[in-house]
Parts: structure tokens; sequence; C-alpha cells
């Protein structure tokens, strides 16, 4: 993948644009991925999330040209966010410039469905070249497409190309280099139900004829879908369905967590390595401080959830290729409908138990906004990985010397808790929020496919990519911010938590005692709770910075800290941490939204400062709240 | 069942009431009744009148039914499957 800067694209208006335009699953992404090979970057339509991919023509070609890979759409009447951009690629494009032809990418297997498409773009008169896809398949069914008849009756270039093998690009490159560019494109006019009625059935009869009105043809076209269907068998099986569903989500998300930690530990390493190198280097001072502490760290704390986003977006791009994605979006549709969202929100949420940063990012493929925001507004309720360590010290406080099923089963509970309270969040946004517009669901289902590792791979790659570059910047900045103020005014005290206490940030959490106190926890705490906003792992270095813990070895040192945590008390001489304040705690971050890699997320995504704010206050206010109400209740019983 | 006569005298159906009914394997097309929208989202999809579908189940929890036009299965929704009117 390459980065904006080191493409060198040259100027939009001397190379030739063409817009590949195509159903979702007509093999667009795939062709798109043989004509520019490495060369591409990929764009956000300018107040739009739906990002679309531009690239050069590969040099191995021969052939200059700019290609722009758009989102699937069905007609160019658009009805979803995706399908919206792909119009406004075509007519008015600030980053690409103008568009100027087409390449109408028909899936060789759906004729009688996807020529649809083809017909209205061919009213809006752009230079058009129609490729048809899934050749491989036909030739292994001695299917025949009469290609000179689909040249006739669409007025252009008809070329079949092979997605598997590559075959008929370097014929569709040369098609689309003699193309006479000269003529723009109209607005497309809106067919009205009669029209579109007697075009689709027009569109039927054009198929069958470039078939070759083979009689043969429906056993053939069955046999192309006979494995899917014999696989659907069992995946789409009430019953089996849904055990292989949970084996293949279990195996997904699990290998997040197992294959991501290795590579995060050895980013966290490698950044905490280099920041003390920086400091060794440079002499203790307040420049390599800020360097070391606040610049690298805070690089270190954006690209720490690289791994788990690009094996996320990886397992995601394999499921979506292969075709199990729409699958399990239609399994799970019924419960998530319930909940005023669809089956394309299921991965999103579920990807929150890993992290919610590429969860929200994973939910740009729902095309209902009111879905879209149902989803993302509840994925930071989801049990992320960065909760771990802090339930970890939590639990290990409250179960001091007990078996290890104990806390197990507490941890158990509150991820069911988490996904409770998910749904009802959910729920009730549904019965508030008015609907305005029809949820469509109308899922295809496409015949499996063995994904392509080059796509699977540039998918994640981009994906990836879309995360440094959108969240990154934010989150960089606020780490130097909470750097900042946990060092000054007093920056020249050495010791670690006499600093810390004097600091803005100590400073704050005095001021602040009063509003922790109810839910019984003090300044000390508060503290914790408010550089967890950084990551909310970072409670865990926070509280053992605060309570003195100067113990470097991980494992020993939380054995200090829950010492030193047993003896902590209040002013008045009462103990900080009880059964209680520990369990108000756990409530509180179960609810609580302190990520601002998250907030920073939300905002980039949802294209809204408003939605990410108040995400951000109800969630603290009802997770202050419940935990203040908990903590009250519980003091009586538990000491 | 919600049912008009047509000029064939054979039942005219919602599709959704196939769901009911598990021994019923293909079916065609006779009309579109919903908001515009979603028929014309339907079009797009490859729906038109006389065209044939088969059935092929139903989604697990219920959820949504499944079925072939051409050689393409598409997950429809109740609310969309009741803006096909179908012959048996």
């Amino acid at each position: 993948m390459s980065a904006d800067s080191d493409l060198n694209l040259p100027p939009k208006t001397s190379l030739k644009t063409f817009a590949l335009v195509g159903a979702p699953n007509s093999g667009k992404t795939t062709l798109y991925n043989w004509l520019t090979g490495s060369k591409f970057k990929t764009v956000n339509y300018p107040g739009a999330t739906v990002e679309y991919s531009v690239g050069q023509l590969a040099s191995h070609w021969h052939a200059e040209g700019q290609m722009v890979d758009t989102p699937g759409v069905y007609s160019l009447h658009p009805k979803s966010a995706d399908e919206v951009v792909t119009l406004k690629v075509l007519y008015s494009n600030p980053k690409v410039g103008r568009v100027h032809g087409v390449i109408v990418v028909v899936d060789g297997t759906q004729l009688g469905r996807h020529l649809l498409l083809a017909e209205q773009i061919k009213e809006t008169g752009f230079p058009m070249v129609l490729a048809v896809t899934m050749s491989d398949i036909l030739r292994k069914e001695n299917i025949e497409i009469d290609m000179n008849y689909l040249s006739e009756r669409f007025g252009c270039k008809v070329v079949a190309v092979d997605g598997l093998l590559g075959a008929g690009i370097q014929k569709l490159v040369e098609t689309c280099d003699r193309l006479p560019l000269d003529q723009c494109g109209n607005k497309p006019d809106i067919w009205n139900l009669d029209l579109q009625e007697k075009k689709q059935s027009e569109i039927e009869k054009v198929a069958k004829r470039a078939l070759k009105n083979d009689p043969g043809l429906i056993s053939k076209m069955r046999n192309v879908s006979l494995t899917t269907r014999k696989i659907d068998a069992v995946l789409m099986h009430p019953i089996f369905g849904l055990i292989a569903f949970v084996l293949i989500m279990t195996l997904l998300f699990s290998s997040i967590f197992w294959m991501a930690k290795p590579f995060m530990e050895a980013i966290d390493h490698s950044f905490s390595f280099f920041a003390e190198q920086v400091v060794v280097l440079l002499g203790e001072n307040i420049f390599s401080n800020f360097l070391g502490h606040g610049l690298i760290t805070g690089a270190g704390a954006v690209l720490v959830f690289v791994p788990q986003i690009f094996i996320l977006f990886l397992g995601i791009s394999v499921l979506e290729s292969s075709g199990y994605l729409a699958r399990a979006a239609t399994i799970i549709d019924k419960p998530f409908s319930k909940l005023g969202m669809s089956g394309r929100s299921f991965v999103p949420v579920l990807s929150g138990f890993a992290c919610a940063v590429p969860a929200i990012i994973a939910s740009r493929n729902i095309p209902s906004a009111r879905d879209r925001w149902i989803t993302n507004f509840i994925i930071p309720l989801m049990t992320c990985s960065a909760r771990l360590p802090v339930y970890a010290l939590l639990l290990a406080f409250l179960f001091k010397n007990e078996s290890a099923w104990k806390p197990g089963l507490v941890l158990a509970l509150i991820y069911i808790v988490s996904v409770v309270i998910g749904a009802l969040a959910a729920g009730l946004l549904n019965k508030l929020l008015p609907k305005k517009e029809f949820s469509f669901f109308m899922m295809e289902l496409p015949l499996y496919r063995r994904p392509r590792v080059p796509v699977i791979l540039r998918q994640a790659l981009t994906r990836t990519y879309s995360y440094i570059k959108r969240a990154g910047p934010v989150i960089l900045v606020l780490s130097v911010l909470v750097w900042g103020a946990s060092n000054f005014p007093n920056y020249e005290i050495k010791d670690p938590a006499q600093k810390l206490e004097q600091s803005y940030l100590g400073q704050v959490g005095h001021v602040l005692e009063p509003i922790f106190r109810p839910m019984g926890s003090d300044w000390r705490v508060g503290i914790g709770l408010i550089s967890a906003f950084t990551a909310r792992e970072v409670f865990v270095s926070s509280l053992a910075i605060v309570f003195n813990v100067t113990d470097n070895n991980e494992e020993t040192q939380q054995n200090s800290l829950l010492e030193n945590m047993r003896t902590a008390t209040f002013s008045d001489g009462g103990k900080v941490f009880t059964g209680a304040s520990i369990m108000a705690l756990i409530l509180f971050f179960m609810i609580a939204l302190q990520c601002m890699s998250t907030v920073a997320i939300s905002i980039k995504e949802n294209n809204s400062m408003k939605y990410a704010v108040s995400q951000l206050v109800v969630f603290n206010v009802v997770a202050y709240v419940l935990a203040v109400g908990l903590f009250q209740i519980l003091k009586h019983f538990i000491s | 069942m919600q049912a008009r006569a047509s000029l064939c005298h054979k039942m005219e159906v919602k599709l959704l009431e196939i769901k009911k009914q598990k021994n019923i394997r293909e079916v065609t097309v006779t009309d579109f009744d919903g908001p515009d929208l979603v028929i014309e989202r339907l079009h797009e999809m490859g729906f038109h009148k006389g065209c044939v579908l088969k059935i092929l189940g139903v989604a697990p929890f219920q959820g949504p039914l499944l079925i072939e036009i051409n050689t393409t299965v598409l997950a429809l929704r109740d609310e969309e499957s009741q803006c096909l009117l179908i012959q048996i």
C-alpha cells in the first residue's frame, strides 16, 4: 500500500480517469486490484465517511490511467451512504477530477440482474466498457456469452475477465486506452416503477439472448451454484448453521486476542524502550521527557492497536471475500433487528470486544444511517481488551488467596452483563429514535469463492492505514496533553507520586474528590480514572504511580500495588478500597466511555462532534450514577 | 391469509406467507405492493412480474426468507418479502 505522499499522482487533469462501477459482489474490487497492483490510495469523499480507492494503472499494463474503485451499487438512484458516494464520484469529484469513462463490471453468472445497471449508465452517455467477470466459472460450465451481441446492444466494447488468473485484463486496459473520452456523462434519469418493471423484463431477455438462449442453460447455471447450495445446506441450516456461526466467530475473535498479543507487546515494549533510550541519550531534561514520555509514548498509544485492527480486518476480509460474511449477517439479523440494528451490525458489535476503534470503523458497511448510529453508540459498552488489566487488578483485590474459578466466573459475568447492557441501550434507542428511513436488509448471498490473498491483504492494510490516519493525530495530541497535565506545573519534583499529586492532573483529582467520594473512591483513584482516558489500562499504571509502587517487575508490581491498596485510607481513617468500592469501580468501567481513541474515531466516523460528546456524557454520567447507587447500597452489606 | 383472486383463479399471496408453509418450493412473482423505495430496490435486485423464485428456507431465529432468483440467493426480511405478491 502506498501513502498519499509517495504516490506522486500526476495532476488530476493530465490522466484519463476511469471509474469501476458495479453491483456488490460483481468482482469489481478484484478487477481493480489486478489493474492497479500496489499503486493506489484510499480517499474519502469530502463530508462522507465512506471511502473509495484511487490508483494508477500498474506499469506492466503499459498504459496510463487513473482507476477509481467505487462502493457497490445496484442502480444510479442511491439508497445508502455508499451508493451516494458512487454517484458523487461519477459527477462531482473534487479529488480525482472528471471521470472520463466508466468500466461497468457485471458478473457473467448474474447477467439478468447486473445488466440493469449497465443500461442505466448507457443512458447517461458516459463512454463505457463492459467488463464481464467470473469468466473462469462460465468456462468451466461451458457457458458461452455472445460478446458481439452485448457490444451491439449496449453500444460499447465488452471484455471478459478472469478474476482468478487475470486473463482479459490486458485487453480491458487496451480497450479503455482507445475509448473516445470527449463525452461527459449526463445525470441519470430516475425510472418510475412502471418503466423499471419494463426495463427489468427487457434486460432479462437481453441476458437470455446474450447467453445464446442455451436450452441447457438452467442446468448449467444450477451447476455453477451447486457447491454453494451444498455448503449452504449446512451453514444456513437453522441448527447446524448456528453452531457453525458460533465456531467461526469464536475463531475470528479469539484470534484477535492471541494472534495480536505478541505483536502488541512487541510494539509496547519497543516504544517504552525507545522512550527510555531517548531520555538516557539526551539526559534527564524537559525536552527529552517530552520527546520520550509525551511524543514517543503517544505514538506508541496509536500504534499499539494496529495488530488487533489488522488481524480483525484481515479476518473480516477473508469472510467477506469467501462469501460467508453476508450469510453471518443473515443468520443474526432477526435478533439484531429487534434492537433496531441489522445483521450487518453483528461484526462491528462483536469486534467491540477486542477494541471499539476498529469496531466503529467496521460499521461503515451498514447502509442505514439509523442502524449505524445505534450500532456505533453501543459498541463502547462491549468489554474491550483494554478493560481486562483493570478487571484483573480489581478482581485480584476482591478474591485474594481464593481459587481461580471465582474471579473467572465474575469475569464471565462481566462480559455477559455488558452484552445485556448493550442490548438494553440499543433497544431503548430503537424506541426513542424516530424511523425516518426504511431500513433495507435485502442481502445477496454470493457464491462461495476462495479469497485472493493480494485482495484481502490490500483490504486489511487499507482499513488499518485508515485507522492510523483518522485516529492517530487525535490520540497523539491528547496523549501529549495528558503528559503535560501530569508533569506540570511542578516539573522539577523528583518523586513521581508527589509530582503527580501536585500536577494539574493531581489538582483536578483533589478538586473532583467530592465527586468520586460517593462512589467510594478518593482523589488517587480519581487520578487513575482521569488518566484512563488515554487508554483504560493506564488506570493500573496510574494507581501504581500514585500509590508509590516503585517495583518495575510486572508480576510483583501488581502484588505491591494490591498491598498498598489494602492499606490505603481516607483522611478520616476509613479504608479506600472495600468490596463495595471495588464493585462500584467495576460497574463504572463497564459503562463509562473513558477511551479517547474511541471518542476520536467516533467524531470522525459519525462526522459529528455532537454525537461523540453526547455519547461521552451519557455513558460517563450513567456509569457514575449507577456506580454511586451500587456503592451506597453495598457499603451496608460488604466491607 | 391475505389473498386476492387472480385471473387464473390461483391464490395470490404475499411472499411472507410462504414462511409458514414448508412444502412450497417454487413461486412466481405477480405484483408488488409496498413503499415505492422497497419496490424500486426489489426491481434493482432482479425481481419483476413473472419471475420465478425458488424457496430455499428460512434463516436461523426465524430470520430472513432465503430465496433463489436465477442463480442468486437472496435473504429477504419479513418487511421486504411482504412487498412481493406471488402465485403458488
